[in-house]
């Protein structure tokens, strides 16, 4: 069908294109990303707030690039990048008033929406939502909504905007999709929205019962050559661009100040995991606690970002 | 604290040109950095809060706007510079904490006893009682639909600090850089709070002979004060006093007009006169 | 905002207010009382936001920032951002349906003409043919990331996100920035047994080039093109959107890059290698640089500084004004608040060709204060040089092209008179062969149009297509004087393509309501006509 109120390309469609190495297989092995951090490591964040001036909050945030990126944008050798690193952009409106349609409401009204630009993610995304998107406005909103002290502002609205100008991957981008193969890149892109929007409420000072920070922990098993007996290593803030195969990944909004999970998304087979000695949790509870833990890192750099653009309004007044 | 994190000039990335890059920390140590600043802000109360952060024991503060209580500590909800005002003399309440969203320093010197005679405000959302100032958008034979423009503190007195009256979203930068009809005019009315006034609201004499088209003219702006939250969709208001009204009006002619009497004001040029429910000017 | 809180205590029966809410309940007196100051006080006329009536806001840029795009580009001007990310996919041949038949038509034609000197035009017009016709640029804006209050995220694209989408394709078309030859994609067959050689022959003689006509080889073939998918997120909208559209999309172009690419008769498709030496940058045509512009106008609000203040000298003034002409300024680079004072707008997109600066594309919308006159006076304060108000458009291409041009080279003059004397002899020359000396009949351009809502967008891709380069043409459209609301009028010329350096120019008018203006509709149409005249005439008088 044709949608007329966007500039349509060729009516044949197109096709993305193909590279001739990767028709050769074997070739890239050698290329494939590694993750360069300890297990505990988290990747830097860069995170600024208020820098929209027509919306009442707003945020901007940037995953550092993996070691392998980095590589790749300082001496570019292939056009083929080997991974890529989280860039979104968050605003919130209001609070507003509600559509005349929607019913009396003495609480907050939050609404999100998610979107892809087109040019995110390795494969072209289109301009219309799909349901991907939808699934990720409908986490965010969970998450934010056990965060928001609704009832101070009542029978008003919150739209709450994220752009994502670059997504992370699902998996390598010379592996087969395989058994194992989930949208782990969704996952952090969750968390990113998180921790941004987060900070784009704060900005907007709606109250708040915290700063909700987003983390993500996963079980890897990157030894596809050992005996299948090796069980999947726990990892913080996986780039699933860097592993071999991720067998699950949960995503945790978490607020440090009350120890409360306000989401949790679990996916994949968390029944197997290697812990260390004397460790007597089980997969999911390891992986959980690994999402926490990455969430107060996170948390950490929210705090330092609204506490600067503070300051700086502060300073300027 | 200053080990963790690093000023660059760009970000990894760049997009943006300033940056601040903090480096995620190891959870332990995140953990203990926490507690150690809860233990020592328990001493005393922080100047500048952001959301999540405790600021005092419920015993021995109260809560006020801007924060909330979780068990028995003060947290902040919001992110501002915390104030502290003295508990009333005569009274056995204790001192309030809250965290104020008027990011100017005048209104943090400003005295906190014009804050101890009014209601705490929670938000900057039109209350009951708030003075508000609107735009007649439509006019009709029972009432008088409005589109609240700007909520103007209770405190600010006509002679009060007028930086005291800016609201959240009161920021002139904002207001200069968001356009003032994205698309078209209506959608600029959706985007703010709409009220009515009804006639039996419009004066406090001889009601029953107002005629709404002598009170008010789609365009003219109009102080109200916030009689309720009304239904879904609309506030109500009332200009049933002498200080309410309209304030602002062009005529037919499209001058700006200035008041008569408290039912006229005329036109500077024409020197037409109309009628209108004036308010009293200062 | 000094202007202002000076002006408001004044009145003793006037509102205090702050400058906040001030500039929230009145804008325009808001704007106005910043504009014209009282003429007691010493403050120069400047804008609310600070600036100066030609000033533009600062810019900066950044390309290549994105991983999974083929170019792209970040632009902040003042607080408007947008976010351009180029992405390029290959069309087949195969999948164009009419691809053989418009080849075997294009052969025709080119054998036809034969001749050199048309070759250019000829080649030109195939450029033409395969950008536009196979709609390689696919621009598309989105204002759905809420970047401004107005906008649902959820919602179809607006119309002011659809008219700027057309906007920029229409200004890739007419610019002809990216050449047709980078997004080919050839293919040269290995000689074959005689018979084959033969059979080919037949059919696809027509295909050989003229001036690639080796008799041994067999001629090359287009085996697909190149589609770039040109996506502007606006993550901030501040006001001007056109112009930081236009040059996120500009700057990502230039920083796009193209993999090499080859038909493998093995796979029967097409194979791109991953090597970025062996990927090729896009060589544009040029930099043509927008500036937008908008007009205020001190309007009824005149009425409204009396009262603030009761002078009596300032009232004999402001009447005398008021009688005489409006005050108006003309604002460059209008942010957010200023374009919803404003219903008269100015785009100029210029760019520098043999050193010397040429227009690409002027236009005009809404509005009806600037005349023809004012287009001279524009012209004639940026001609103005030594003064200490620098003129518009000579500021603009300054900022862009230190951030956007890695040679270094500047704009030095961009709207100077003798670039307006070559924009008029250029009109002059190309319109009088159409007027024949001869005054144009009043029925040619007093076409009532059925669909007002084309006037807005008058520079719609469609009516460019339908009009094309080849054939110069004056589609003109006048306001019905009988209905006063309806429109308008636009003028819109395109010159043939070898040689043109003016790519399009519309001019359009709005009434608001003619007895708004106590004009009737019939000294409307006079001088619409007027102003036609002027441009017609080269502005010579």
């Amino acid at each position: 069908m044709n949608d007329r109120r966007r500039v349509n390309g060729p009516p044949g469609g197109t096709r993305p294109p193909v590279y001739a190495s990767l028709l050769q297989s074997g070739t890239g092995a050698d290329t494939r990303a590694q993750r360069q951090r300890q297990p505990t490591d988290l990747r830097k964040i860069f995170l600024k707030t208020g820098l929209i001036p027509s919306a009442s909050g707003s945020s901007y945030l940037e995953f550092e690039p993996s070691a392998s990126l980095a590589a790749a944008r300082s001496n570019p050798k292939s056009l083929i990048p080997p991974s890529s690193a989280l860039k979104l952009a968050c605003t919130v409106h209001g609070p507003k008033p509600l559509p005349r349609s929607a019913p009396f409401s003495p609480n907050l009204v939050l609404t999100t929406h998610v979107k892809y630009a087109p040019f995110a993610a390795r494969k072209r995304k289109g301009h219309v939502r799909d349901s991907s998107e939808r699934d990720l406005g409908v986490h965010l909103e969970t998450a934010l909504r056990g965060a928001i002290i609704a009832e101070r502002w009542p029978k008003s609205g919150l739209d709450i905007t994220v752009t994502i100008l670059e997504a992370e991957d699902d998996r390598w981008w010379g592996d087969v999709p395989d058994s194992h193969d989930a949208s782990w890149g969704m996952m952090n892109v969750l968390a990113g929205c998180i921790s941004a929007a987060s900070a784009a409420i704060a900005d907007a000072h709606i109250d708040c019962l915290d700063l909700v920070s987003g983390g993500v922990a996963a079980l890897v098993s990157d030894d596809s050559t050992d005996s299948p007996s090796a069980l999947p290593k726990l990892m913080l803030d996986t780039d699933p661009a860097e592993h071999r195969s991720i067998v699950s990944a949960c995503v945790v909004a978490y607020m440090p100040a009350r120890d409360e999970i306000t989401e949790l998304w679990l996916k994949g087979d968390s029944s197997k995991v290697s812990t260390a000695d004397g460790d007597q949790r089980s997969g999911h509870e390891a992986l959980i606690d690994g999402a926490v833990d990455a969430a107060r890192g996170a948390h950490t750099v929210l705090a330092e970002a609204v506490r600067e653009s503070l300051q700086k309004t502060l300073g300027q007044s | 604290m200053s080990n963790k994190c690093q000023c660059v000039d760009k970000p990894p990335n760049g997009l943006i040109v300033l940056a601040l890059i903090i480096r995620g920390e190891k959870s332990e140590e995140a953990l203990k950095r926490r507690n150690g600043t809860a233990n020592t802000m328990a001493t005393s109360v922080p100047s500048l809060a952001i959301p999540g952060q405790r600021l005092g024991s419920a015993n021995t503060y109260a809560a006020g706007p801007g924060t909330h209580i979780q068990q028995t500590n003060i947290f902040a909800s919001i992110a501002g510079p915390v104030i502290l005002d003295p508990a009333q003399p005569n009274t056995q309440s204790k001192a309030t904490l809250r965290v104020t969203r008027i990011l100017s320093t005048a209104a943090q010197s400003s005295p906190a006893a014009a804050f101890a005679k009014s209601k705490p405000r929670y938000n900057t959302l039109p209350a009951v009682d708030s003075i508000v100032l609107a735009r007649v958008t439509r006019v009709q034979k029972r009432q008088a639909a409005v589109s609240i423009l700007v909520v103007l503190d209770e405190t600010s007195a006509p002679n009060a600090d007028l930086t005291k009256a800016a609201s959240d979203n009161d920021n002139i930068a904002s207001i200069l850089t968001s356009a003032a009809n994205p698309e078209n005019h209506s959608s600029t009315d959706e985007l703010r709070f709409q009220a009515i006034i009804r006639k039996e609201d419009v004066r406090a004499v001889e009601k029953d002979r107002v005629v709404m088209e002598d009170m008010f003219r789609v365009g003219d702006i109009v102080r109200g004060c916030v009689l309720s939250l009304g239904d879904q969709t609309s506030y109500y208001l009332t200009t049933a006093r002498n200080d309410l009204g309209v304030v602002m009006a062009r005529s037919e002619a499209g001058n700006m007009m200035f008041p008569v009497s408290w039912k006229e004001m005329r036109d500077p040029v024409t020197g037409a006169g109309e009628q209108r429910k004036v308010a009293r000017p200062y | 905002m000094a202007s202002t809180s000076t002006a408001a205590p004044a009145a003793p029966n006037s509102l205090s207010l702050p400058p906040s809410q001030f500039a929230r309940l009145q804008p325009h007196a808001y704007l106005l009382a910043h504009l014209s100051p009282p003429s007691s006080s010493n403050q120069p006329s400047i804008r609310a936001n600070g600036r100066a009536p030609s000033q533009f806001r600062v810019t900066s840029a950044n390309a290549g920032s994105l991983t999974h795009t083929n170019g792209s580009a970040v632009i902040r001007l003042g607080d408007t951002t947008a976010v351009c990310g180029v992405r390029a996919e290959i069309l087949h041949t195969d999948d164009i349906a009419s691809w053989s038949v418009s080849q075997s038509t294009n052969a025709n034609k080119r054998r036809r003409i034969g001749e050199s000197e048309k070759e250019t035009e000829t080649k030109d017009e195939e450029d033409r043919a395969h950008i536009e016709d196979l709609n390689l640029l696919v621009p598309n804006i989105s204002l759905s990331t809420g970047c401004a209050p107005g906008f649902i995220p959820s919602a179809p694209p607006s119309a002011l996100a659809q008219s700027l989408s057309h906007q920029i394709l229409s200004l890739l078309h007419t610019s002809r920035l990216v050449q047709a030859e980078d997004l080919r994609i050839w293919y040269q067959p290995p000689n074959l047994g005689p018979e084959e050689v033969q059979q080919h022959n037949d059919e696809e003689q027509m295909d050989l080039d003229a001036g690639a006509n080796e008799e041994e080889t067999k001629p090359a073939e287009i085996k697909a093109f190149w589609v770039l998918y040109i996506d502007v997120m606006l993550i901030s909208l501040a006001g001007n959107p056109f112009d930081a559209a236009w040059a996120s999309v500009l700057a990502a172009l230039r920083d796009t890059k193209l993999p090499k690419a080859w038909w493998d008769v093995d796979n029967e498709s097409i194979l791109c290698s991953d090597d970025v030496k062996e990927s090729q940058k896009l060589s544009l045509r040029g930099l043509p640089i927008s500036s937008s512009f908008c007009v205020f106008e001190a309007d009824a609000a005149a009425g409204w500084r009396a009262v603030v203040i009761p002078d009596a000298e300032e009232q004999k003034v402001q009447d005398s004004k008021h009688s005489s002409q409006q005050q108006k300024w003309i604002l460059a680079d209008p942010d957010g608040y200023e374009e919803g004072l404003v219903q008269e707008r100015v785009y100029v997109v210029v760019d520098k060709e043999e050193g010397k600066t040429v227009i690409v594309k002027m236009e005009k919308l809404g509005g009806w204060t600037v005349d023809s006159e004012d287009l001279r006076h524009l012209v004639d304060i940026s001609a103005q040089s030594g003064t200490p108000s620098e003129s518009h458009i000579d500021h603009e291409p300054h900022y862009y092209q230190h951030h956007l041009a890695n040679d270094g080279t500047r704009l030095k003059k961009t709207f100077s008179a003798d670039l307006f004397e070559k924009m008029t002899s250029r009109y002059s020359r190309a319109i009088k062969t159409r007027r024949r000396g001869s005054q144009v009949p009043a029925e040619l351009y007093y076409t009532p149009r059925a669909h007002q809502g084309e006037m807005v967008s008058n520079n719609n891709p469609a009516s460019l297509t339908r009009h094309g380069w080849s054939v110069l043409q004056f589609p003109t459209t006048l306001m019905r004087p009988d209905h006063p609301q309806s429109p308008v009028g636009c003028f819109d010329w395109c010159r043939s393509a070898p040689t043109a350096l003016i790519h399009h120019i519309s001019l359009g008018r709005f009434l608001r309501t003619a007895a708004h203006r106590g004009l009737p509709g019939k000294a409307l149409l006079v001088e619409l006509c007027r102003a036609f005249d002027w441009l017609a005439m080269g502005g010579n008088g």
